[in-house]
C-alpha cells in the first residue's frame, strides 16, 4: 500500500531560497511563474503524488514554511 | 501541525533571517530536541548574545528568553544557573559571539563543568555586520575583512572546549539535521558542561565570497565536504573537510 502525503506551503513565510526544489529527491516542487503576493516566484507541490514523506524538505526548510503531513486511509479516499 | 511547533513564537514570523540562511534549521533542531526531550516550558531558560545566532531563541522559541551583551551570554547563564539549579539552561550563541568575545566565558565554564548547554550556531564570519572574518573561518577565505584571502588558521571550537573540561562535545552541520538534533537531545541530558557547534550557512556573505551563494548548493557543500570522526583513519582523509560527531 503506498503511503501518500499532503504538502502544504506558507507563502507568508516562504523566503523563495529554493532549497526545497533542489532537496527534494523525487522533484515534487515546481517554481509557478506566478509570483506571490511579497513579490517571489512561488513554489507549488507539482508532482505531490510522487512524494515520499521523507521530509528533507520540511527538516531543512529554515523558515518552517513547508508542513508534510501523512494522509491517513489514504486507499480509502480514493 | 507538528507538535515541536509549539515551541516557535509563530507570531513574528517570517523569520529575520537571509534567504536560505541556516540558523532557521537549527531554530527547527532545538525546538524538535526540546520537544523530543518533553521539557516543561516553564523551566527551561534560553540566553542569547549578539548577532544573527541571537535570534534564534530571542524572539522565535516560545519559553523564557534573555537575549544579552555581545558575547556575555555564558556569564548570565551562569548566573540564571546558580539562582536556579533546576532550570535547564541553554545557551545560543554564533561563532563571533561565543569564541571570539566571549572566548574566555567559553573555556571557563567548560574548566568549571556548569550544568548548562552551549549551542554554537557557526556561519563562519560576523554575518550581520557585513561578514567580517570570526575565529573559526577557515584559513585561505575571503571576507570583507581578508580580501587576499585570511592567512590565518581558525580555532577548533570543538577540541577547544573538550580539552577545556566539558562533558559533552560534537558537531555537527545543518545538512545533518536528524544528527544535529539527537546531538542536542544528548547535550542537554548530558549533566555538566555541554557543547553543541552547528555549523551553518550564510549565502549571504561567506557563500557569496567563498562557497556559493545559491542555499542548497551551500547545504550540499557542507555534506560532501564532511567527514565523520568515525570513519577517519588517517590525517590525510580530514586535510581541509570540517570533522562532524561527538568528541
Amino acid at each position: 500500500m503506498k503511503k501518500r502525503f499532503d504538502i502544504e506551503i506558507n507563502h507568508d513565510w516562504c523566503k523563495a531560497c529554493y532549497i526545497c526544489v533542489k532537496v527534494c529527491p523525487r522533484s515534487v516542487f515546481d517554481i509557478a511563474e506566478k509570483e506571490s503576493h511579497r513579490g517571489f516566484k512561488e513554489v507549488t507541490p507539482a508532482r505531490i503524488d510522487d512524494c515520499i514523506g521523507c521530509l528533507m524538505c520540511e527538516n531543512l526548510c529554515p523558515d518552517f514554511a513547508i508542513e508534510v503531513e501523512e494522509i491517513e486511509n489514504a486507499v480509502e479516499q480514493n | 501541525m507538528k507538535t515541536y511547533m509549539e515551541w516557535i513564537r509563530t507570531e513574528f514570523f517570517p523569520t529575520a533571517f537571509c534567504p536560505g540562511c541556516g540558523h532557521g534549521i537549527i531554530l527547527r533542531a532545538i525546538a524538535k530536541a526540546c520537544d523530543e526531550l518533553e521539557l516543561d516550558r516553564d523551566n527551561v531558560v534560553f540566553v542569547s548574545g549578539i548577532g544573527c545566532s541571537g535570534w534564534i531563541p530571542s524572539p522565535y522559541i516560545k519559553a523564557d528568553s534573555i537575549h544579552t551583551t555581545h558575547g556575555r551570554a555564558i556569564a548570565f547563564a551562569t548566573g540564571v544557573k546558580l539562582a536556579r539549579p533546576d532550570f535547564t539552561v541553554i545557551v545560543v550563541g554564533g561563532d563571533g559571539d561565543l569564541a571570539s568575545i566571549g572566548g574566555n566565558h567559553l573555556i571557563h565554564a567548560a574548566r568549571r563543568n556548569i550544568d548548562i548547554t552551549c549551542i554554537m550556531a557557526d556561519n563562519n564570519n560576523y554575518g550581520m555586520t557585513g561578514g567580517q572574518y570570526s575565529p573559526t573561518t577557515p584559513k585561505g577565505s575571503k571576507t570583507s575583512t581578508s580580501r587576499k584571502g585570511l592567512s590565518e588558521a581558525p580555532f577548533d571550537v570543538a577540541k577547544l572546549v573538550k580539552s577545556a573540561g566539558a562533558s559533552f562535545v560534537a558537531r555537527y552541520t545543518v545538512a545533518h539535521f536528524p544528527q544535529l538534533v539527537n546531538s542536542i537531545k544528548k547535550a542537554i541530558s548530558t549533566e555538566g558542561f555541554s557543547f553543541v557547534q552547528a555549523i551553518s550557512t550564510c549565502p549571504t556573505h561567506f557563500g557569496r565570497r567563498n562557497v556559493t551563494q545559491d542555499p542548497y548548493e551551500f547545504i550540499d557543500y557542507l555534506k560532501r565536504n564532511s567527514v565523520n570522526i568515525k570513519n577517519i583513519t588517517s590525517s590525510a582523509e580530514s586535510m581541509g573537510k570540517i570533522i562532524i560527531g561527538e568528541f
